[in-house]
């Protein structure tokens, strides 16, 4: 992959409401370009929507969400942004390939040249050989990573993870991680991932926020410091720190009162 | 094949059964053959007028599968328009519902003052009692998109055909063909009784001419072979969507396995 310029992402004074007390409430955010930030929060406290908002699915009540450039806001239709949610959403009659290679044929690029792309997407994530299998034939783990293929397929400049590893067991989790990470340093994208799982975060972000509260505010930033490196960071002294600083950080937020 | 057999034995038996209880029914009460002929009766009057019998029957399978035809081509595009478009869903909808609780028996003459006589108000009454279960379905069946799919096309700008072509007509699929099955049956007998007003006598005369003719002559025993072979007609009609519809469904659609 070659390396590109980085795009960063505002979220400025983000408000967006459910009812009193359900939702975000002026969250401001910067993510630089390259950078990966994990939002992490109770459930149901708002983590989603913030990236609903940034993908375009939800419109905000206030504030606003930008794309950053080398040379100041770019216009959304302009910056490539690939979502990963939490489900795989998948179309149950297409095969992997075919699932991977949909937004490219939605951009109009010729059948071939998206098969090929999609096939190189989904050797990314560790599913070489695959391509033909339909959703319903793949584990929960493979969909996920299929998921992730396609979000990654059109080479995004900003990269939306919400929780993509819920729900997987130990072993599939970290594989996914590990090709998130490895993603990452290949595509230099700018990440933000929302994870209830502080290893995740611990391992993928380089800076934690933790929203809570009715409706959500950043109650909390912690810079986790991730380095380069692959799966052996798990197994380093600073790693060990970040998960307790994380853990401590998120009991303050349950003392609190406002989670 | 024990698999095969397993489902076969079933209804050939239930058949037999029928079939023999009909049989000891005729001989047990004496019934006249105009009144209820027997099944050796029926089969026999199969046998002697073979000729007649499969030629209307050809020809009643013809304007049945046409009006089948067209029923789904119809089905399917205006059921897509109106489940794409809230002001066709509320205007055009109600109506569609309203026009098939009309009677065709009562719609038919129409028909033929409309096409003239022979096949085209036959094949036209089969296609307008066969519409509204595809129509119906397809509806349901777009409406029933899962939202998250839909929010995958919203997020790669999607155009309007592109959505309609990649997510909400194969996700359809299966209910339409839950139309089609319904209106296999349909079909058959709305081309029957498009028969009945609109049928010609002669060599190729439709199975509902056939009726009519041999009901004038208290033939009742060639009734019962006429109905006979238009449930054949209707039965492969039905066949021929279901394996259709599994071939394309069974690799991802539930309903379509095992």
């Amino acid at each position: 992959m070659v390396e590109r310029t980085g795009v960063g992402l505002r979220f400025d004074h983000v408000t967006k409401e459910y009812g009193a007390d359900a939702g975000v409430r002026a969250v401001s955010l910067e993510v630089a370009p390259g950078e990966c930030v994990a939002v992490m929060g109770a459930s149901g406290c708002g983590k989603t929507t913030l990236v609903r908002i940034a993908a375009g699915l939800e419109r905000v009540d206030g504030g606003r969400v930008e794309f950053i450039g080398e040379s100041g806001p770019l216009a959304r239709e302009r910056v490539e942004v690939g979502v990963c949610f939490q489900e795989p959403r998948l179309l149950p009659w297409r095969t992997a390939l075919g699932n991977v290679s949909l937004p490219l044929e939605l951009r109009g690029e010729r059948r071939r040249d998206a098969r090929l792309r999609a096939a190189e997407a989904l050797d990314l994530v560790g599913l070489s050989g695959w391509e033909r299998a339909l959703p319903a034939s793949l584990s929960g783990g493979m969909r996920m990573r299929v998921g992730l293929a396609r979000a990654i397929v059109a080479r995004p400049r900003v990269l939306l993870l919400d929780e993509p590893c819920s729900g997987l067991d130990v072993v599939t989790r970290v594989g996914i991680e590990d090709s998130i990470a490895r993603l990452r340093e290949s595509m230099h994208i700018t990440v933000v991932l929302v994870t209830h799982a502080i290893e995740e975060a611990a391992f993928l972000a380089n800076r934690v926020v933790i929203i809570a509260g009715k409706p959500a505010t950043i109650v909390e930033e912690i810079p986790v410091g991730r380095g380069s490196g692959g799966s052996e960071i798990r197994d380093s002294d600073s790693f060990g720190a970040s998960l307790g600083t994380l853990m401590r950080a998120l009991r303050r937020a349950a003392r609190s009162g406002v989670r | 094949m024990m698999l095969v057999w397993s489902r076969v034995w079933p209804p050939v038996l239930a058949l037999s059964l029928i079939v023999a209880l009909w049989e000891l029914a005729v001989f047990s009460f004496d019934l006249p053959p105009y009144l209820v002929p027997s099944p050796m009766q029926v089969l026999e009057v199969l046998v002697e007028r073979r000729e007649a019998l499969l030629s209307g029957c050809a020809s009643t399978a013809m304007t049945s599968a046409t009006g089948l035809a067209i029923s789904a081509i119809l089905g399917v595009t205006v059921g897509a328009a109106i489940a794409s478009s809230r002001v066709l869903l509320r205007g055009v909808y109600p109506i569609a519902s309203f026009l098939q609780t009309v009677p065709l028996v009562a719609v038919a003459p129409l028909l033929v003052i409309w096409l003239g006589y022979g096949a085209p108000p036959a094949t036209a009454a089969a296609a307008l009692v066969a519409l509204f279960p595809v129509l119906a379905n397809t509806i349901d069946g777009i409406r029933s998109v899962d939202p998250q799919l839909r929010e995958v096309f919203a997020l790669h700008h999607a155009r309007r055909i592109q959505r309609w072509w990649k997510l909400e007509l194969p996700w359809a699929v299966p209910q339409i063909f839950t139309g089609l099955r319904v209106a296999t049956g349909l079909s058959v007998i709305g081309s029957i009784v498009g028969e009945f007003v609109s049928g010609y006598a002669g060599d190729r005369a439709p199975i509902g001419m056939i009726i009519m003719s041999a009901m004038r002559e208290s033939r009742t025993d060639m009734v019962f072979a006429a109905i006979a072979l238009s449930s054949v007609v209707g039965l492969t009609l039905f066949a021929v969507v279901s394996v259709t519809g599994g071939v394309l469904l069974r690799a991802w659609h539930p309903s379509a396995r095992g």
